[in-house]
């Protein structure tokens, strides 16, 4: 090869990539992977702003003309308070110049903002257990104990906390990844303090990496133990028993737990502890936890772990502890050491054909 | 001074009866039977440690034909009580990552203390369903034809309680997808001259499609020393009563015994006659549930046993702001 040649050849391509530089328009986001709920910060980027005659991007929608570079759009999309569900947004934009050979356009891009992944969904796996306060001073001794089985035996995960149950555990973000909750219940109802008012409607709660607009909620699997006929399969107020759990049309602009959420285990029916009173008292609460301990441990889902430490340490006559998991069969084969996953809301094709309930009968 | 310590113990009185608002109303049938039970005394007996080892052995060597125990991968409890053997599903040709390692398992056994659970882990929902009957026989002609369990005239397998495992799907239109059935489990009561040991269970897992066993487990069933029976003194009436009074002291709630019945357990090497009370609370319109427990209580005077809960009792903190 001639040296001019060469020289001939390095001046094209660099032509070549300065003419890809130099003329048309981008547009960056941020977060990279939007989820619904995140105020996404768009930025519009114009290569020769000053050559240009006009430029347009559409945002879900949304016009916004363009006249300076680089230009910053925030596109918000919590539901709360845009009062809007957005499942996906298109992005577009084009871009003019005096020279209409450099005439650009960018997209149309769609956005899945139905599937998440926040900030929380990290790799230090993590577990809170919360221990309600009781009218009746033996049933939160019975609990403690409970708990506190679990903690001694359990290695799988590091705990993060060990707390009295009160609303805020409901009402905030949580970093852990397992949540475990002791106490009363009803259909829906926690049960976290002594007085009738003390009560959490859990249809008015989230979990999972969409629970919190902005902020980010890494709650997989919601246990909650001898709280009775929470997970009942029975309607209520005229309400199918779903309807407190997911989202549905009518439903989407309100919380509920099933935003993000993996697993929710707990009992259909009445729960209820033995207590043995051979000089002191000791209950098969223990058992429980301690045999749930195990089967997380060693690997069992953690769907079976918990109908099996039932079946296995409860006394299941009179009809008495029948468990029950609502799940979303992606998880299903999860254990305690299953890496972290997308999450899920409604609308999502990983939504609602996917999901399940299972229980003794 | 005799008059200062009279008038110290009834303000006492008068302070522990109006804190303690709880009650538990054992009305006068359910006292009946209770007397009638301690009426007819009925003996302690030691277990047989070396014959449950041996039934344990025959377990572990039926276990060993199904998975490879020399092989599988051993977890040890942190109590060092427990071991399990897990055998792991490697699916597809997929690289075998370390999460993938730690998957779910096509097979597990779990010897602790007096306990053997043997899974084998299937999901395979089916539409069939067996009639509790044919369930209940499967798993009883499944111990019995694998000796795990020693029958005696007076230490039998009761009949079956049978529980299935059921799933449906959840649709939007809030409906529920026909019933799958996953499993069924036949659990066998233990009964000793009649009496049910309320903490002795064995349990078969059967798919009811193929018939094939998925899971067995035995829990606090030794086998017992039947020459070692002994008739020994049981507590008195009323300190069995103030015994179960005290159970519920500490609520706030009423609670009416709905059942009693007599029974044994099984713990510290010994099987020896007990009492169980399921109770009911009294709820108000618009009050909480209040909780409930079953109450398991003693009869004979003076065991040797071991108590309390196995570990250090932790309490929980307050309120903080969480971390990660």
């Amino acid at each position: 090869m001639r040296l001019s040649d060469f020289f001939l050849i390095i001046s094209f391509t660099i032509y070549l990539i300065s003419s890809i530089g130099c003329n048309g328009i981008t547009i960056k986001r941020d977060p990279f992977y939007p989820k619904q709920g995140d105020t996404i910060d768009f930025t519009v980027e114009i290569d020769d702003v000053g050559d240009m005659t006009s430029s347009n991007v559409w945002l879900g929608g949304q016009h916004h003309t363009i006249i300076s570079s680089p230009k910053h759009i925030p596109f918000p999309t919590c539901k709360y308070t845009t009062n809007q569900y957005f499942t996906s947004i298109e992005v577009k934009g084009d871009v003019q110049y005096f020279d209409v050979s450099n005439n650009d356009t960018y997209g149309p891009e769609t956005l899945d903002l139905t599937t998440g992944w926040a900030d929380y969904e990290n790799t230090s796996r993590t577990y809170s257990i919360y221990v309600a306060h009781e009218q009746d001073d033996s049933m939160e001794d019975i609990f403690v104990e409970a708990a506190s089985e679990f903690i001694n035996e359990f290695g799988s995960f590091a705990k993060d906390q060990y707390q009295w149950a009160h609303p805020s555990h409901f009402n905030n973000q949580n970093a852990a990844d397992m949540l475990i909750f002791l106490g009363h219940g009803n259909h829906h109802h926690y049960q976290w303090g002594k007085n009738n008012a003390d009560a959490i409607d859990l249809s008015t709660t989230a979990f999972g990496n969409f629970a919190f607009c902005n902020n980010y909620s890494d709650v997989d699997y919601l246990m909650f133990f001898f709280s009775c006929n929470l997970l009942s399969l029975d309607d209520f107020d005229g309400q199918h028993f779903s309807y407190y759990w997911l989202n549905k049309s009518s439903t989407r602009l309100e919380k509920r737990p099933f935003m993000g959420l993996h697993q929710l285990l707990g009992f259909r029916t009445l729960s209820v502890i033995t207590e043995s009173c051979f000089g002191v008292c000791s209950d098969n609460g223990d058992d429980f936890f301690y045999t749930l301990a195990e089967y997380f441990d060693t690997g069992s889902q953690i769907k079976n772990s918990w109908l099996w430490s039932i079946g296995d340490e409860l006394d299941q006559s009179d009809g008495e502890n029948r468990g029950a998991v609502f799940f979303n069969d992606l998880y299903e084969h999860d254990t305690v050491f299953t890496g972290e996953k997308d999450d899920y809301i409604y609308a999502s094709p990983n939504y609602y054909g996917h999901l399940w309930v299972e229980y003794h009968e | 001074m005799r008059k200062i310590i009279g008038l110290l113990s009834v303000v006492l009185l008068l302070i522990i009866v109006s804190v303690a608002n709880a009650e538990i109303i054992i009305d006068r049938q359910v006292q009946a039977e209770l007397r009638v039970i301690l009426e007819k005394t009925q003996p302690v007996y030691h277990v047989d440690d070396e014959k449950g080892m041996m039934i344990f052995a025959v377990i572990d060597k039926w276990v060993g034909e199904r998975m490879n125990l020399e092989t599988a991968e051993k977890h040890i409890s942190k109590d060092k009580q427990s071991i399990a053997y897990s055998v792991r599903k490697i699916t597809g040709d997929q690289p075998v990552t370390k999460l993938q390692e730690k998957s779910a398992f096509n097979s597990f056994y779990l010897q602790s203390p007096y306990k053997r659970r043997y899974i084998k882990d299937v999901t395979e929902p089916v539409k069939i369903r067996l009639a509790n009957n044919v369930v209940e026989k499967i798993g009883r002609e499944f111990i019995r034809e694998h000796g795990f369990c020693q029958e005696t005239a007076l230490d039998i397998m009761a009949k079956a309680e049978v529980i299935a495992r059921i799933r449906q799907k959840v649709f939007e239109k809030e409906t529920l997808g026909e019933k799958l059935v996953m499993v069924q489990n036949a659990i066998f009561n233990r009964k000793i001259d009649g009496l049910q040991v309320f903490n002795s269970r064995q349990i078969v897992g059967v798919h009811p499609k193929s018939k094939e066993i998925l899971s067995y487990k035995t829990l606090n069933w030794t086998p017992l020393k039947e020459d070692s029976a002994k008739k020994m003194e049981y507590e008195s009436l009323e300190v069995i009563l103030d015994r179960i009074k005290k159970a519920y002291e500490k609520s706030s709630d009423t609670f009416d015994v709905s059942k009693i019945s007599a029974g044994m357990y099984q713990q510290s090497g010994l099987i020896f006659p007990v009492v169980r009370i399921k109770a009911n609370p009294r709820k108000e319109e618009g009050s909480i549930e209040p909780g409930r427990k079953n109450l398991i209580v003693g009869l004979v005077k003076d065991l040797d046993l071991e108590l309390g809960s196995r570990q250090k009792v932790m309490q929980p903190d307050s309120v903080k702001e969480s971390r990660n």
